[in-house]
């Protein structure tokens, strides 16, 4: 026997037990009908169509539950006090004979009762044929006024110009809209879009995008691994897991409690509150309160109407016009501010702090920070901050007055015109145009510098003029960082 | 003559013919591929050893003829 023979017969062999295996996967691991597989909630294979119809009388404001399990289910309003339902047969089978022999077997059922419930007898063809392989398209048509039940396995589901909806779908789009009264929509593995809701809205989704537009009552979502639009809503909750969201034009409070998911809100005329974890949140316009909290993301918060108070790790803290007082607290990240306009309290542990243009009492507790502070206008209330292994800076614009109380361990310096200063070790006192606001500034580990605003803008531009390259590029990193998020 | 025919290049060859008709007749909707291959493909180990029979026996035949 020569090695070219055996390695002929190993081929073979091979070649077969490759084809066994196929066979065997196709036998015990394919789902579905025989001569067709179901992959997403679809069949493949020849197919063929057949059609039936059933109308009855319905009265206006009844309700219809729609129950299918592979197919379109589509509702719409009707001018006819009438439900018609039309129904599309599609039989997956090699030749049509065969299917129309399948297709007669298959009945639509409409039962009467409170709940007028349209179904097919799919579950008894099931039972006595485990291989059947058939979808059935439901066109439903209701009086005006009618609330409508849908429950849909694999399939597309449009109900749209209904009093009421309760609807479910999975593997297909899930599309609802034009509902006058409250809307609940459950999908999995689907698209859900949701228009125009005329009550609240109760939407929870797995595994698929889902966007909401027009529902000025709000409601509640529950969202996991998909990314979430809503455009002109009420006051909304929404818990997610994974993902994104996008509010925008929230006309009531917004609630986000959610983990791994990216938060952008802009435009909301109630009160913010997130949270979320290991990604960002920026937020735009918000008319009341902003409660943000990121763990192990970032916070970009602009245009606050109200109180701020924001929490967040390994990321840093970017604030802008707040016009309440703000309470911010940063671990292992810097906190950048403009335009505080009642002040508030930063506490950060490992970055650096930058607060500019703030008016009102502003404390400022920090650990292995650098502390830059620069009032909007002159100062007049108090300002406490308190840094270890880092430096504070403070620019006193014209005008100002306080009693000044400065520790350092290491460089202290006060050139403020008419701000007086007694030093005795590492400490300086004084009070410039006798004011009784204290400001205290300790730094433990670093230095300490009080400036006036003019001379050290003076002192900025010639500095800028050497060093003009490296700032140009750390504002191009900022605004990077911000495009990022 | 040492050897009546090539056995390998036999085998081979009708192996080839026949997946190439069964993959045709497949493609043209009369047959399953997959069921016809999973169901005849021992045929092919048959057929090898058929031949190797028979190219065995005609080999002793002509040993004989020659003495």
């Amino acid at each position: 026997v020569t090695a070219r023979r055996i390695g002929l017969l190993l081929l073979v062999l091979v070649m077969g037990g490759a084809v066994d295996a196929a066979w065997f996967l196709r036998q015990n691991v394919g789902v579905g009908a025989s001569g067709c597989r179901v992959v997403r909630g679809r069949f493949y294979g020849p197919s063929f169509s057949f059609d039936a119809q059933d109308r009855r009388p319905l009265t206006e404001g009844a309700t219809v539950e729609v129950e299918n399990a592979f197919g379109t289910v589509r509702v719409l309003q009707g001018a006819a006090p009438e439900l018609s339902v039309s129904l599309r047969k599609v039989v997956y089978r090699n030749t049509e004979e065969k299917a129309r022999a399948l297709s007669d077997r298959i009945h639509l059922q409409v039962a009467p009762g409170a709940t007028l419930r349209v179904s097919t007898n799919r579950d008894e063809l099931e039972r006595s044929d485990p291989d059947t392989g058939f979808e059935t398209h439901l066109d439903v048509t209701v009086p005006k006024g009618t609330s409508v039940v849908v429950r849909n396995e694999h399939g597309r589901v449009d109900v749209a110009d209904v009093a009421a909806a309760d609807v479910s779908g999975s593997f297909e789009t899930v599309r609802v809209e034009r509902v006058a009264g409250k809307a609940e929509v459950r999908a999995r593995h689907a698209h859900v879009t949701v228009r125009d809701v005329g009550a609240a809205l109760s939407l929870s989704a797995r595994h698929g995008d889902v966007d909401v537009q027009d529902v000025p009552a709000g409601g509640t979502l529950d969202v996991e691994h998909g990314r979430i639009t809503l455009l002109r809503v009420g006051a909304v909750t929404v818990k997610g897991l994974h993902g994104s969201l996008d509010a925008q034009d929230v006309r009531g409070d917004l609630e986000v409690h959610a983990a791994h998911m990216s938060v952008v809100a802009g435009d909301v005329s109630g009160r913010a509150t997130i949270e979320t974890s290991y990604d960002d949140i920026e937020v735009t316009r918000v008319s009341g309160e902003a409660r943000l909290k990121a763990e192990h993301g970032g916070i970009d918060a602009s245009e606050i109407g109200g109180p701020l108070s924001a929490e967040s790790s390994y990321d840093d803290v970017e604030l802008a016009r707040v016009t309440g007082a703000v309470d911010v607290r940063v671990q292992h990240a810097g906190v950048t501010a403009l335009d505080l306009m009642k002040g508030g309290r930063v506490a950060v542990l490992g970055g650096e702090v930058s607060v500019e243009r703030f008016t009102g009492p502003l404390e400022v507790d920090a650990q292995r920070s650098t502390v830059q502070l620069q009032p909007a206008g002159p100062l007049a209330d108090a300002v406490v901050a308190r840094t270890t292994f880092g430096d504070i800076r403070l620019r006193v614009p014209e005008g100002s007055r306080m009693a000044l109380e400065a520790s350092s361990s290491g460089e202290l310096t006060v050139d403020v015109p008419g701000l007086a200063v007694t030093r005795e070790g590492g400490r300086a006192t004084g009070t410039l145009a006798g004011g009784t606001n204290v400001v205290r500034l300790s730094a433990d580990h670093g230095s300490v510098e009080v400036a006036s605003a003019l001379a050290a803008a003076a002192s900025a531009a010639d500095s800028r003029d050497v060093g003009d390259e490296d700032e140009d590029e750390s504002a191009d990193e900022r605004r990077a960082r911000r495009r990022r998020r | 003559m040492s050897v009546l025919f090539n056995l390998e290049a036999l085998v081979v060859g009708i192996a080839l013919i026949a997946l190439g008709v069964v993959w045709m007749l497949a493609n043209l909707g009369y047959l399953d591929l997959l069921g016809t291959l999973h169901r005849w493909w021992p045929t092919i180990l048959m057929l090898w050893g058929a031949l190797e029979l028979a190219r065995s026996l005609a080999r002793r035949s002509l040993r004989r003829g020659n003495r």
